[in-house]
């Protein structure tokens, strides 16, 4: 019966002249009245999957705004907050509202990533779990304008957030005292006397001494040259990641920023994060719009924490309870 | 578990040093020997640091005290055992030292991890012990001993500024 159908069809078609059998077939939606099988996308939805199939996409975020934005397919969504220059957002299409002007860097990514491991026995209950969150920054340097201080010639290093490895200890912490994890620096290269960095990739060209990063995200009273929140862990980086582009990522506790402005210093230092530096190199200044935008985060991810820890203390503060109102089971899982 | 006079003595050293300024602090020779500052959060009037012993690995949460009427408000939710945010700044502390990799490099071991405070801070510091099962040793802590009970933290009701 379709045979037949499908002959038909075929030889009325041959009765038509070309140019009708063109237009017919490039104009279908409009002068089709009912279809016969819907297709899965409405009418209304047609121009968007036009404009989709005529946009180059893909999964690495090379045109950001395309792959950002909402087309009705299922999507990876960014969960960083970014700040950036404007040679900077070009070459990747990123939106244009988080342009600043700035200063020593390109960008700056943040988030606060869920480590995939629990932390549990909070109030000496054994299922009471917390997941464990870090607070993460990608700075990105153009070396043709900001160059690194490089002490290594491998070109990218990561430490992973999680791995089995991480649970493998030795019995003595004399015999890996900087941890299993850890690279051992550059022949040369002489770390930082007290921090136990996991990779070296920076250090003074003069005294050899490992470089490292600090900032002043603590104490907004204090002097913007002050260090404040120790050391930020470097746990990655990788050297002219896009042209003369380097990206460094580091790692930090989420304690909620007090500043409006933060500048991140890479030093070289004798002894750990707050005393005189031997040599200064990178600076940049976290502008204030962006700083707003990690606050905010890291407010929402302490409010959460808080709602989890005031229900481990006996009677919970805050509600004067008496014991027998506790649930039978305080332990919760803060997901 | 048995706490040794040393174990108490030596976080209770620095709950009084928490009350210096942070440049003092960063000198190494205004500590007990061996010892480093490696973190902190001063954000007025929370204030609280992170030593570490660089030989054996051990890490000391000192809290500081109430050192000023803006900590008026904090006392009194204490005293009348309700919360106030600065418990929050307390435990939020405690997790920033604990996922340090320069401090923790191998990750966290809580063995070497005990909390101290005196005054107000002292009852933060139990309520961080409490949550976190840590040891440490407070200096006439405040009333959040009635709200806390980790068998493990040592009240000295000793005065000592």
């Amino acid at each position: 019966m379709a045979q037949l159908k499908d002959s038909a069809i075929l030889a009325i078609l041959r009765l038509i002249p070309v140019p009708c059998v063109l237009t017919a077939l490039l104009a279908p939606a409009q002068a089709q009245t009912v279809p016969e099988a819907q297709p899965v996308a409405t009418q209304a939805q047609l121009p968007q999957a036009q404009q989709r199939l005529s946009t180059p996409r893909n999964s690495a975020s090379q045109r950001y705004e395309v792959n950002q934005t909402f087309d009705g397919q299922a999507f990876y969504k960014d969960n960083n907050v970014w700040v950036y220059n404007k040679e900077f957002a070009d070459p990747f299409g990123m939106p244009a509202k988080y342009i600043e002007d700035m200063q020593g860097a390109a960008a700056a990514a943040f988030r606060i990533e869920d480590t995939s491991y629990q932390q549990c026995g909070f109030g000496g209950q054994i299922d009471a779990c917390r997941k464990v969150e870090e607070c993460l920054l990608d700075l990105y340097f153009d070396e043709s304008k900001t160059p690194l201080p490089w002490a290594t010639e491998i070109k990218s290093q990561r430490q992973p957030a999680y791995a089995s490895m991480r649970w493998l200890r030795p019995l003595s912490r004399a015999e890996r005292p900087h941890g299993t994890l850890a690279v051992e620096p550059a022949p040369g290269i002489i770390r930082n006397e007290t921090l136990h960095g996991q990779m070296i990739p920076f250090a003074d060209p003069v005294s050899k001494r490992e470089a490292i990063f600090t900032s002043n995200r603590g104490d907004a009273s204090a002097g913007p040259e002050e260090v404040y929140g120790g050391s930020m862990a470097l746990i990655g980086y990788t050297r002219n990641f896009y042209t003369s582009l380097s990206v460094v990522n580091l790692q930090f506790g989420c304690m909620p920023f007090s500043r409006k402005t933060i500048n991140v210093r890479l030093d070289a230092k004798k002894s750990g994060a707050y005393e005189a530096p031997i040599a200064r190199f990178n600076r940049l200044l976290l502008p204030d719009g962006f700083v707003q935008q990690i606050k905010d985060l890291q407010k929402a991810q302490s409010d959460k924490n808080a709602v989890f820890y005031r229900s481990l203390l006996v009677p919970p503060l805050g509600t004067k309870s008496a014991p027998s109102a506790l649930p039978a089971t305080p332990a919760t899982t803060n997901q | 578990m048995a706490i040794s006079t040393q174990q108490i003595a030596l976080p209770s050293q620095f709950s009084v040093l928490a009350y210096r300024d942070k440049k003092f602090l960063d000198n190494p020779a205004n500590l007990p020997a061996g010892w480093t500052v490696k973190d902190d959060s001063v954000s007025p009037p929370f204030a609280a640091f992170a030593f570490q012993n660089d030989t054996t690995g051990e890490v000391v949460i000192a809290y500081r005290g109430t050192d000023g009427l803006s900590d008026g408000l904090a006392d009194l939710a204490i005293a009348s055992g309700s919360w106030h945010p600065q418990f929050q700044h307390g435990m939020d502390f405690v997790v920033e030292v604990q996922a340090g990799r320069t401090i923790f490099p191998q990750g966290t071991d809580p063995s070497t991890l005990l909390v101290t405070g005196h005054s107000l801070r002292g009852a933060i510091a139990q309520a961080a012990a409490q949550a976190y099962g840590l040891h440490g040793s407070t200096i006439d802590p405040g009333a959040a001993l009635r709200s806390t009970s980790a068998a493990s933290t040592v009240t000295c009701a000793k005065r000592v500024t």
